[in-house]
């Protein structure tokens, strides 16, 4: 009979200093969130290039640039849905075609071709100033630098003169 | 002559029962106490803001007086993963957030580590103390886009 009452009186005991103290481990909860949102940016080690034409020529050669190869940097942050990512997208196009200010003369923009090198670019391509190209295209976030090197098909049948044209490099997902 | 079982049980067993109740109040106090339940690092431009803090500070209030004989303690922080971005299925390792603390010591400057205890505070006696964490996230371009969560505990023990 007393065996039953001193355990209760134990339990009861233990349950007071129980109830009203905290005991060592004590837990707090922190939950983080962090925000990363869909980002591109493109950057050019150069903004123009030229061409000069060789004296005379007689047949059609690719003339390269003048300047060095200029490096093309695509910076993104892009988001994915399950397995499926969205696709980044380094586009170019031109404004319209070459032309002579001073005389009106225009040359196609087709007249432009480019190579280019490093992971996702496309290997080489023709300006066109009715689409945009694609000049390179990747599927995850990151940073992916190439070089891209502009050539300018001669033609005997241009008039001499100096041309111009803006092209439009663009980044952006699909 | 014995007393009755119900005489000498009952009174021994209220004595016990505040015994132990008021044992907490004149023994050792204890308290930990974050300020916010929540932290959240806004997005940004990784070259423009490689490292992005935190939208607020954390406040830290920690208490461990009495109870006899000073004994080392610490506090730790375990992150229960990494940051998880349950729509994409990617995360982004922990060990990307750090924080800077004081007063140092009993704080120490840290790095989150998923699963695994890092010391954010450790002393050998009493201590009541109010202090400052800071957190910042290591931005990146090759983080998936998206919003990322994982909690994260902070445990006060006797070492």
């Amino acid at each position: 009979m007393k065996k039953p009452i001193a355990v209760f009186a134990l339990i009861l005991a233990l349950a007071g200093g129980g109830l009203l103290a905290q005991s060592l481990p004590l837990t707090e909860i922190l939950n983080l969130a962090a925000e990363v949102s869909s980002r591109y940016k493109l950057e050019m080690s150069a903004a123009s290039v030229t061409f000069t034409r060789t004296a005379n020529p007689q047949t059609r050669p690719d003339i390269p640039q003048n300047e060095n190869p200029i490096s093309v940097t695509v910076k993104a942050t892009t988001s994915r849905f399950l397995i499926f990512p969205q696709t980044i997208n380094l586009r170019i196009q031109a404004s319209g075609t070459l032309i002579d200010p001073a005389t009106g003369t225009t040359i196609p923009a087709s007249a432009i071709t480019w190579k280019a090198s490093g992971t996702g670019f496309a290997a080489s391509g023709t300006l066109s100033s009715g689409t945009a190209t694609l000049l390179g295209t990747w599927n995850a976030s990151g940073v992916y630098v190439g070089t891209v090197t502009f050539f300018f098909r001669d033609d005997p049948n241009y008039p001499p003169g100096t041309y111009r044209l803006t092209v439009t490099l663009s980044v952006g997902a699909s | 002559m014995l007393k009755p079982a119900k005489a000498t049980i009952f009174p021994a067993a209220m004595f016990l029962f505040l015994a132990g109740a008021a044992a907490p109040l004149f023994g050792q106090n204890i308290e930990l106490s974050l300020s916010r339940s929540a932290l959240s690092f806004p997005a940004a431009d990784p070259d423009a803001t490689p490292l992005v803090p935190a939208n607020d500070t954390l406040t830290v209030r920690l208490k461990l007086t009495g109870g006899g004989p000073p004994k080392p303690w610490q506090l730790t922080l375990r992150a229960d993963g990494n940051l998880i971005n349950i729509l994409s299925l990617t995360s982004i390792d922990i060990s990307n957030i750090t924080w800077t603390a004081s007063p140092a010591p009993p704080f120490r400057n840290g790095r989150l580590a998923a699963n695994v205890d890092q010391l954010a505070a450790e002393g050998d006696g009493n201590v009541n103390i109010t202090a400052v964490m800071n957190f910042v996230f290591q931005n990146s371009w090759s983080y998936w886009a998206g919003s990322y969560r994982q909690s994260v505990t902070f445990t006060l023990s006797r070492v």
